[in-house]
């Protein structure tokens, strides 16, 4: 992180972008692929600007500096028996496995949601961009600029927080962040369904997705045709539902995973390192569960060097591959006219961190414009 | 703006789309906050989507403003015409494109009606969770605009988080494409900024929505207390216990009073406050919660519980409380309704002080509020023929605006700001926060033609000129929340 200035107030990084004709700013740089910038670029991170500064547990929000990291939420949150229940991912601690992960990967909260990332929990109530309340943040001009609110409920003027989800920095310099929280069922515990191949799984997926049993995650690891579907709440109550699941499927594989198992098998994802030494670099790509058929596919006829976990019900799809695969996906994607999101990649890397079909809407230019008025954000179109 | 040049727009579209006849404009005049009215100079209602693309660069070609809508229910004012401008009528626009169940989604137009969605997703088990209590003429559009919300806010959000694609004409004819049908996406959710952005950007032209497996089991408790603290506490004991219920509703005695006498559905006598609570989910759940559910209420100074014990006697509950506020409405001449958000942990502070705003102004006022998430609806009753009353009703609503800012919460949770509280919103948001929402809303509109007279302070209001409840109310069509 030599290469990064930090900043510890919110002043001090109003002057850095004032005076500067290109910057962008990060938190501890867990998706490094979206901050290798070709094109000199002065980088800065907030990791530095952190702590949480106001947590109502009777209101169900919080609101954290930039670079508080998901872990120091995750335990707030845990101390009142609440969750974000979008289950951030790279938290450092996988609260939503309930096992302690290795530390390390330690991502922030602004970082997360710059970064547009949801965890399987996404399925049941929503994503990052369901739980934002409030954005403060440094526009191009090096206005401080507060939008949302501080409730749960608000219609007042345009939803500028939402626009910021996703928008990788490239919008404004996120300073703080309000979200609203959930209480945390008393007990998660997670059952493995097997399927024969990807067209049973899809079948398998939308059957448990629009059943009954409000299910938290509902998550599919294409290589093992393995489905994992994740109940939150007392033991008795999830083993009553699974039953019922095995019975309406009719299926004898629903499998209860043992602790150790859970957290086998939701770790590594919540880490993102589910694809092992040889398949380092990660790609979100949106999807819909046929996209995510012919995904699965592509990815078995490159078993050594490219994997598919599917979550959220088939909706997003993490591609772990090999560093020299990126060109692969980038074309199957574009044959495929879906999109993807590199998060890591080859550490030298300083290419695109979008890949397949991207936007290249003028109003999207607009947009960047009314944000950042003298361009000082790097682009919207992913290089 | 003349007939002559009006003719331009006639030319470019079938015959009998736009009408310019006092009859046509007057049907359009006004949405449901009447106490704005307003004549356009046209009408133009299109039967498809390239009719409403061609009026939209009609109107930036000649720097019409226009102002569209759907079944004009916003509570804010938001689809008051004006009277140099066209409204776009989008009723017709009303097709389910298509529900796709594997992925529980629906594409659907912009005049299609709220609950039409759950008809058409029920079948598969699915259902579209935004519920405003107009559901049932309220149109999809409608909802985009303005965010709308519902009884069920806490749980499930508003509208733009079952929004998850739109396609639309911005404001100066650019065809744009947000999302799509995957939940997720890559980029800034833009998406989401244009949910709730008033008509302020354009006409979304075709939305992707997401649908919801509909819950299995529902544990409905309305339970009557002597006071209004009380039941406020009890709200508090369900959230510290970690249930998370559908919806959370309070009636105060007033609307209490009113909804009994409009739907006599059996609210317990004597009350002061009543307090609705819903659990909703598959049956192993909701057998575990409503046990726990009981030995909360019962620690509470409840003097009556009724628990439902079937779907009839559920929708009586419900009925009292979507009834509530047309209901109050019939025991006055003319109403404001205000939609302010506080703090869950400042609602009785915020009651108490609207109780002596209320003493003040000597006009009463009901309240029925979402208890769950802060949301307040306060009723304030008053006769506008009576000289002053109106104005004392303008500043009680004022004041509980004030209120709701500086208790760090909202001046809208689900109405939107529209022409009733622009006045307001430079009040939650500082200047450089402003100049950033006009920034936006010039990429979308640098002319300024689209539902002009909304959001932002400033613009010049239609007078006014009538109250009362709005027709469909009387006829006891919609209610408000």
């Amino acid at each position: 992180m030599s290469e990064f200035t930090s900043v510890d107030s919110v002043q001090a990084l109003q002057e850095l972008v004032r005076h500067s004709e290109s910057i962008l700013v990060v938190g501890n740089r867990t998706k490094p692929a979206l901050s290798s910038l070709a094109a000199p670029t002065q980088l800065i991170t907030t990791r530095s600007l952190t702590g949480i500064i106001e947590y109502e547990p009777s209101e169900f929000t919080f609101t954290a500096l930039a670079g508080t990291t998901l872990a120091e939420i995750n335990t707030a949150l845990a101390a009142k028996n609440q969750y974000l229940p979008f289950d951030p991912l790279l938290a450092g601690t996988d609260a939503s496995a309930g096992t302690d992960a290795s530390a390390g990967d330690a991502a922030t909260i602004a970082g997360t949601l710059a970064a547009g990332l949801s965890g399987p929990g996404r399925h049941r109530y929503g994503g990052v961009r369901d739980f934002v309340l409030g954005a403060q943040f440094v526009d191009g001009d090096g206005n401080l600029i507060q939008s949302g609110g501080k409730v749960v409920k608000n219609a007042a003027g345009f939803d500028i927080p939402k626009l910021l989800v996703g928008s990788c920095g490239r919008l404004g310099a996120i300073t703080a962040l309000t979200f609203k929280v959930f209480p945390r069922p008393c007990e998660f515990h997670t059952y493995q369904l097997q399927a024969a191949d990807h067209d049973e799984a899809s079948l398998m997926i939308a059957t448990l997705a629009r059943g009954r049993w409000e299910l938290d995650a509902i998550d599919y690891r294409s290589e093992s045709r393995a489905i994992w579907v994740r109940i939150g709440g007392a033991k008795p109550v999830c083993d009553a539902i699974a039953t019922d699941i095995r019975r309406c499927l009719k299926t004898h594989t629903v499998e209860p995973m043992t602790d150790e198992q859970t957290a086998q098998s939701w770790t590594p994802l919540m880490q993102l390192r589910f694809g092992g030494p040889n398949r380092r670099s990660v790609v979100k790509i949106p999807m819909v569960l046929q996209q995510m058929q012919r995904l699965a596919t592509w990815c078995d006829d490159r078993r050594d060097k490219a994997c598919l976990h599917a979550s959220v019900a088939g909706s997003i799809g993490w591609l772990a591959v090999a560093d020299d695969m990126l060109q692969d996906v980038d074309s199957f994607l574009v044959d495929s006219a879906m999109t993807g999101l590199v998060l890591r990649s080859d550490p030298g890397s300083t290419g695109r961190w979008m890949l397949g079909t991207r936007r290249s809407a003028p109003i999207d230019q607009k947009i960047k414009d009314a944000m950042d008025p003298p361009g000082r954000f790097p682009n919207l179109g992913g290089e | 703006m003349s007939s002559v040049h009006l003719q331009t727009l006639r030319d470019l579209l079938p015959p009998g789309r736009l009408s310019e006849d006092a009859a046509s404009r007057a049907a359009f005049e006004s949405d449901g906050l009447t106490a704005f009215r307003c004549r356009p100079l046209a009408v133009v209602i299109p039967q498809n989507e390239t009719e409403v693309v061609q009026t939209v660069r009609w109107c930036d070609q000649h720097a019409v403003p226009f102002v569209a809508r759907g079944s004009g229910t916003s509570l804010s004012g938001g689809s008051m015409p004006v009277s140099d401008g066209i409204v776009i009528s989008l009723n017709r626009l009303r097709q389910i494109i298509k529900v796709d169940p594997d992925n529980r989604i629906a594409v659907v137009q912009p005049g299609v009606i709220n609950l039409q969605v759950s008809a058409a997703a029920a079948r598969h088990g699915l259902y579209y969770a935004p519920d405003p209590s107009s559901q049932k003429i309220c149109t999809i559009g409608g909802n985009i605009a303005f965010n709308s919300g519902g009884a069920h806010c806490l749980k499930y959000g508003m509208t733009s988080n079952h929004v998850i694609g739109i396609r639309a004409v911005t404001a100066s004819g650019e065809i744009v494409s947000f999302g799509g049908e995957s939940l997720e996406s890559v980029g800034p959710d833009f998406t989401g900024l244009f949910c709730g952005s008033e008509g302020l950007f354009g006409v979304a032209l075709e939305i992707t929505l997401r649908l919801l497996p509909k819950p299995e089991c529902f544990h409905t408790v309305l339970v009557g207390y002597r006071s209004l603290r009380a039941a406020g506490d009890a709200v508090s004991a369900v959230i510290d216990s970690g249930l998370l219920p559908g919806a959370m509703e309070i009636m105060e005695a007033l609307a209490i009073e009113a909804a009994e006498a409009a739907t006599q559905c059996g609210y317990p006598k004597g009350a002061a406050a009543v307090l609705i609570v819903e659990l909703e989910g598959p049956r192993e759940k909701i057998d575990a919660e409503k046990k726990q559910l009981e030995s909360i209420i019962a620690a509470t100074d409840a003097f009556e519980t009724v628990v439902a014990a079937d779907d009839h006697q559920r929708a009586g509950i419900w009925a009292g409380r979507k009834s509530a506020f047309s209901a109050v409405g019939k025991l006055s001449p003319d109403f404001l309704v205000q939609d302010g958000v506080v703090p869950r942990k400042r609602l009785g502070d915020a009651l108490e002080a609207i109780e002596g705003f209320s003493k003040d102004s000597g006009l009463r006022v009901a309240n029925v509020f979402h208890a769950g998430d802060g949301n307040l609806h306060p009723l304030i009753l008053f006769d506008d023929s009576v000289d002053g009353e109106l104005e004392r009703a303008e500043t009680l609503a004022g004041k509980i605006l004030d209120l709701c800012v500086q208790m760090g919460g909202s001046i809208t949770g689900e109405h939107g700001v529209g022409m009733e509280k622009r006045e307001f919103l430079p009040k939650m948001y500082d200047e450089p926060t402003m100049e950033l929402m006009h920034r936006l809303r010039a990429a979308f509109d640098p002319q300024t033609i689209a539902n002009p007279g909304k959001m932002f302070p400033g613009a010049e209001a239609p007078a006014l000129s009538s109250h009362g409840l709005h027709p469909l109310e009387k006829a006891g069509v919609i209610s408000r929340e």
